[in-house]
């Protein structure tokens, strides 16, 4: 039950964040967006529907990428991908114990899913804080070189999945 | 492929690409709680499995409808597990029917699951069994399948109805006391002949009726010695012959009446033996009492119907398995090449009596068909079929299997078998 309790915490955060940052700036049709999104997620999460968890995460991400994009603050954005991580994340963990976990496995399962979830996403919260505070000028090849290591990074991580994928079938 | 890590790893790149292209810091800082959260993935990655599945069922031999205790130990004698689920995957025939067949937990080193439930399986022999474990990582980035193979054996026998004791007369009998006429005179019951009186005989036994008639003789009633017999059961498991009805495949009923046959000889007595005839030869050699009933039982479990090309007419039929002049009952619901098998049967010297799970019925019952001219034709050759059967002095029980066993064996079987004749030994 914590875990859901946190779940629900986490989307009326992300919620929140989303609309009150669209809000502050007149930007009143994402403003609506964020906070339709977010009570229909929490309907469903409620009516224990979680088919559409994953579509309402990429569409708070999305728009978080948009107020980043228009030079809105970075900490509230950071913030509220990171809530929006953790209720994704919950939301997922719930629809996989309610399976199967009964009784005292489930509250042991969900304590140490939340320990391990807190650590993870404060740290990937504190980095990127200090990432952006941090100034670093980089030349165009630099760039260059960052862009193709990204892109050998993403080919090598495709071909992972694909060969796990093989494996398991 | 996952879903949530190509998600995961789409966004991660995404977010990157969009940042480098807008040159934008921030941007590519909007990746960072999601590369956070993939390395605590990678890093909790579950690599291997080593689980011990021990099963334990209870009873492994029961009949069908009897609740079946299964008791699954799962122990890790692996790395931790975060996460872990457990499913035993029940084979076909079986149905949960209490308790917790799977499981979502997480696994310490040593550590150890159990699952207990309860289940009724249909008649059949399960050997395999499998359960399925799903590791994950805490993120369910990352999950690694294994599938653990069990095989004990459970034992499902059919449940059978109980039948009064039905009268057979086989040409010949055992030497040891039982039920069946054996057409031999001495110490029984029934009357059989009338001879001269021997010294010894008891005076209870002169017949002085006979011995009026006569000048100076006397006679002594003497009466039919009653024995076990040998029973042969065939049960035809051929697929071909096989219907499947609303209220089970006829097969299913025969196996239920080979059952119940068995054990109405068995308690009469006599030595039975089984043979399953169709997708390959199961047999159960002559044999007496309760563990004959359990080895018969046990035969019925595994007897399933299948094609075998060798098999496909009774014509194979290895009946020199059976005690010559012995009792056979076969359990068929018949073609026409069948026919000559029985005639043969009946030459060799067995008496036959067939039990016949009626195929046209069952079919009609399931199209509610009953008038048309298929069915009627259908029927007409049927009836034609055990009429020729009939005639050779085999007994047939059409049984449509709508109704009890003990009903059709009944109405069938009511006459007494082939007369005996009285003899009259000396004048």
């Amino acid at each position: 039950m914590m875990a859901k309790n946190i779940l629900l915490g986490s989307i009326g955060a992300t919620t929140f964040i989303f609309s009150w940052l669209y809000f502050g700036s007149a930007n009143y049709p994402f403003a609506m967006i964020s906070l339709a999104a977010g009570l229909i997620w929490i309907g469903l999460e409620i009516k224990w529907n979680r088919s559409l968890a994953s579509i309402f995460f990429l569409a708070f991400f999305a728009l978080g990428v948009v107020a980043s994009l228009s030079d809105f603050p970075t900490l509230p954005i950071l913030l509220g991908l990171s809530t929006n991580l953790a209720a994704w994340d919950l939301s997922r963990l719930e629809a996989r114990i309610a399976k199967g976990a009964e009784g005292d496995v489930k509250a042991i399962l969900e304590t140490k899913h939340l320990q391990k979830l807190a650590i993870v996403t404060a740290a990937g919260f504190v980095v990127a804080l200090l990432a952006t505070s941090a100034q670093i000028s980089l030349s165009f090849v630099a760039l260059a070189v960052i862009t193709l290591l990204v892109m050998i990074a993403l080919r090598v991580s495709m071909l992972y999945a694909r060969k796990e994928n093989s494996g398991n079938s | 492929m996952r879903l949530s890590f190509i998600q995961v790893v789409s966004l991660i790149f995404g977010t990157v690409i969009l940042g480098l292209a807008a040159r934008r810091s921030d941007v590519v800082a909007m990746s960072i709680p999601l590369i956070a959260y993939l390395f605590a993935a990678i890093a909790q990655r579950p690599d291997d499995i080593k689980l011990t599945v021990t099963r334990e069922v209870s009873p492994d031999y029961a009949p069908q409808g009897t609740p079946i205790t299964v008791k699954l130990t799962i122990l890790n004698q692996g790395s931790a597990i975060d996460e872990v689920t457990l499913q035993d995957v029940l084979p076909d025939g079986v149905r949960q029917t209490d308790g917790q067949s799977s499981i979502v937990s997480f696994l310490e080193a040593g550590g150890k699951i159990e699952l207990e439930y309860t289940m009724e399986a249909s008649r059949g022999e399960y050997r395999a069994y499998e359960v399925q474990a799903h590791a994950r990582d805490f993120s369910n980035l990352f999950e690694l399948p294994f599938f653990y193979r069990t095989s004990q054996r459970l034992l499902i026998h059919p449940r059978y109805p109980k039948l009064n004791r039905i009268k057979i007369r086989p040409p010949q009998t055992r030497g040891f006391a039982g039920p069946i006429a054996s057409r031999q005179g001495g110490t029984g019951v029934d009357f059989w002949a009338i001879r001269e009186y021997q010294s010894g005989d008891p005076q209870r036994q002169i017949n002085w009726k006979r011995t009026g008639k006569s000048d100076r003789d006397l006679f002594t009633n003497i009466f039919e010695q009653e024995r076990v017999a040998d029973v042969g059961i065939i049960l035809d498991s051929r697929q071909h012959v096989n219907v499947i009805t609303p209220s089970g495949s006829l097969f299913e009923h025969a196996v239920t009446a080979a059952a119940s046959l068995a054990e109405n000889f068995l308690e009469d007595g006599n030595r039975v033996s089984l043979l399953v005839y169709g997708s390959g030869i199961g047999r159960v050699f002559p044999g007496y009492g309760r563990f004959q009933r359990e080895r018969i039982l046990k035969e019925l479990s595994r007897a399933s119907t299948g094609v075998n090309y060798a098999l496909e007419t009774l014509g194979n039929l290895p009946t020199r398995f059976f005690p010559v002049k012995s009792q056979i009952i076969v359990i068929s619901p018949l073609s026409p090449e069948d026919i000559p098998v029985i005639l043969r049967m009946r030459s060799q010297g067995y008496a036959v009596i067939v039990i016949s799970p009626d195929p046209i019925s069952a079919e009609s019952a399931i199209y509610e068909d009953f008038e048309s001219a298929v069915y009627r034709i259908a029927y007409a050759e049927r009836d034609f079929m055990l009429r020729k059967i009939r005639q050779s002095g085999a007994q047939v029980v059409n049984w449509n299997v709508e109704q009890p066993l003990e009903v059709a064996i009944r109405a069938a079987l009511s006459r007494q078998p082939p007369a005996v004749h009285l003899n009259i030994v000396g004048k």
